[in-house]
């Protein structure tokens, strides 16, 4: 059996087990409750809770774009190891007071918290497409990368549309009929598959390539000197830059409604012991890195074309490898991009369905909900699938606008959490301001003032603006009825 | 839905939670230039990584040092 048959048969066994896995964790749970469907009745466990929101950070991107940040940008993708515990971090403080909020008035998404603060259905239905815009960007890059790897893995046998559509197709298999739940297992199952598929092909190649880590890191010193750094001659990017990115990830981290919203699926304290143990993940980066680093002397840019593709690059052309690690790999970048994929199809079918589909039609029933929400799983899942295959580039600017938008959440939110005169105008309006200045950086200018991130300057604007609006418009006294509500 | 729906609690900081704040400003302060500065270069390298990189990871594991410690002083002798 050639090494690319062996590779379709272990990832299809893979594929196989993340199935039933996904299956088996929705078993004997109520498929009509909404609190199920959307959190799991609030009752996830801290190892579960753990993978779950890690499947986020050890998504295609890290497998695919971390090693490629590494090998095309050098010391630049160290704030992919920086952001993880910075952007945690908050959790600890907002975490469990929402979870607090949630159980006592049922929330079960970002936009049931923000609209029962602000009152405002607009400002509920903007943040909720923004973010399924941005969610189906997300989708997008994961079935990108999942195509990719079958088709490198298979040496062809799998076109790209068929990888896609066999391995998203088993994600949304089990996110319909499991839920947060299934999402939830399979991630246990993926996560530790990757993890360890990382940590041994990211040791290997550094091993095999130059003998050890620190031998590594010398050679690309010696051969291209600022590589290494930040804001040096050679340097790929600036130290305002770095800062800037590094604070935009940091602060957008948990401004991602499906990472958000999981303040509403377990207890005030298991999301403590997440927190303090998730930064465990910034040290599982490291190898993933190295995949990156280990190819900057041996391989020039322009054999790979695209810096993403250097794992699947190094695999097939500069390592030798048995068909068994051949399979071994494919299936733990599948695993990686699948991940996220189920945790992000699920909060964007949520998110549809309570802050965009609710808001415009307040008479919808539980059970409707948990219906358009599995109907929103697929609806979805087609459009992430038709961007990613057939790809149209009309679209394509608009959604990576919203991508980078997500920051922009953050003041509405801690407004409502920490500051009494935070309105619905000041949120509104500082939002708008926010996202417009980040699409017009993002997308039109042809440089960023003094190199800031777009995020940062859209923040900082929203920010003012949101501050001088909430004390210029303050928020309506409630009327007794609404009281009553 | 509970009956009561005022404004959401926004709540006074408990101590635990201004000591994460002032850890997350410490690890985003020290995290950005020009602090960051300090280590922004390869050597020394120990146990393989540079120094740059060192630098992230030991000020993550400080912080997450410090907050096991917020944690446990929280949750001790069967408190809650």
């Amino acid at each position: 059996m050639s090494a690319g048959n062996t590779a379709l048969v272990l990832m299809l066994g893979y594929l196989a087990v993340a199935l039933v896995v996904g299956l088996l964790a929705g078993r004997g749970r109520s498929k009509l409750s909404l609190s199920e469907y959307a959190v799991a009745e609030r009752g996830l466990g801290l190892v579960v809770m753990w993978f779950l929101m890690g499947g986020t950070i050890f998504s295609a991107f890290a497998f695919l774009g971390g090693p490629g940040w590494a090998f095309s940008r050098g010391a630049a993708a160290f704030y992919i190891v920086g952001y993880v515990a910075l952007g945690m971090i908050p959790w600890y403080i907002i975490g469990p007071r929402l979870a607090r909020l949630g159980k006592e008035r049922g929330y079960l998404t970002m936009g049931d918290f923000v609209r029962d603060h602000y009152r405002s259905k607009t400002l509920v239905i903007v943040m909720g497409l923004v973010a399924v815009a941005a969610f189906i960007q997300y989708l997008t890059l994961q079935l990108t990368g999942v195509a990719y790897v079958f088709n490198v893995m298979t040496q062809g046998t799998v076109p790209l549309w068929a990888g896609a559509l066999i391995a998203y197709g088993i994600v949304i298999v089990y996110v319909v009929t499991g839920g947060v739940r299934a999402a939830a297992w399979s991630d246990v199952i993926q996560g530790a598959l990757m993890l360890i598929v990382a940590w041994v092909i990211g040791l290997w190649v550094v091993d095999y390539l130059h003998g050890s880590p620190g031998e590594m890191f010398r050679a690309i010193d010696a051969e291209r000197p600022g590589f290494l750094a930040i804001g040096e001659t050679g340097s790929t990017m600036g130290a305002v830059e770095f800062t800037t990115i590094l604070l935009v990830s940091g602060i957008g981290f948990l401004m991602w409604p499906h990472l958000f919203t999981k303040s509403f699926s377990t207890t005030e304290r298991r999301i403590k012991q997440v927190v303090i143990s998730y930064p465990l993940f910034a040290l599982f980066l490291i190898p993933v890195l190295f995949i990156g680093f280990a190819a900057v002397t041996q391989v020039s840019e322009a054999d790979v074309g695209n810096p993403d593709q250097i794992l699947p690059y190094l695999v097939s052309n500069v390592l030798p490898m048995g068909a068994f690690a051949f399979g071994l790999i494919g299936a733990g970048a599948l695993a990686a991009a699948m991940s996220s994929a189920d945790a992000i199809t699920h909060g964007a079918s949520v998110t549809f369905t309570r802050d965009v589909v609710r808001p415009l039609r307040p008479a919808i029933s539980e059970r409707a909900q948990v219906w358009t929400m599995r109907g929103a799983v697929i609806g979805v899942g087609a459009v992430a699938y038709y961007l990613a295959i057939v790809g149209v580039e009309s679209l394509v600017g608009l959604l990576a606008g919203a991508y980078g938008a997500i920051v922009q959440f953050a003041p509405a939110v801690y407004g409502a959490l920490f500051w009494r005169r935070a309105s619905a105008a000041g949120a509104i309006a500082g939002l708008a301001v926010g996202i417009a200045i980040n699409f017009y950086y993002q997308l039109w200018a042809e440089a960023n003032p003094l190199d800031i991130h777009e995020g940062i300057l859209g923040l900082i604007a929203n920010l003012v603006v949101f501050v001088v609006v909430s004390l210029l418009v303050p928020a309506r006294q409630r009327s007794p009825e609404e009281s009553a509500v | 839905m509970p009956k009561s729906s005022s404004d959401i609690p926004t709540g006074r900081w408990t101590q635990a939670e201004k000591v994460v704040g002032i850890t997350w400003l410490t690890l985003a302060v020290v995290l950005s230039f020009p602090v960051y500065a300090v280590a922004n270069r390869v050597e020394p390298i120990v146990l393989g990584l540079p120094l740059a990189l060192w630098w992230i990871v030991l000020w993550t594991l400080a912080a997450t040092v410090a907050l096991f410690l917020v944690y446990r002083r929280e949750y001790r002798k069967g408190a809650r």
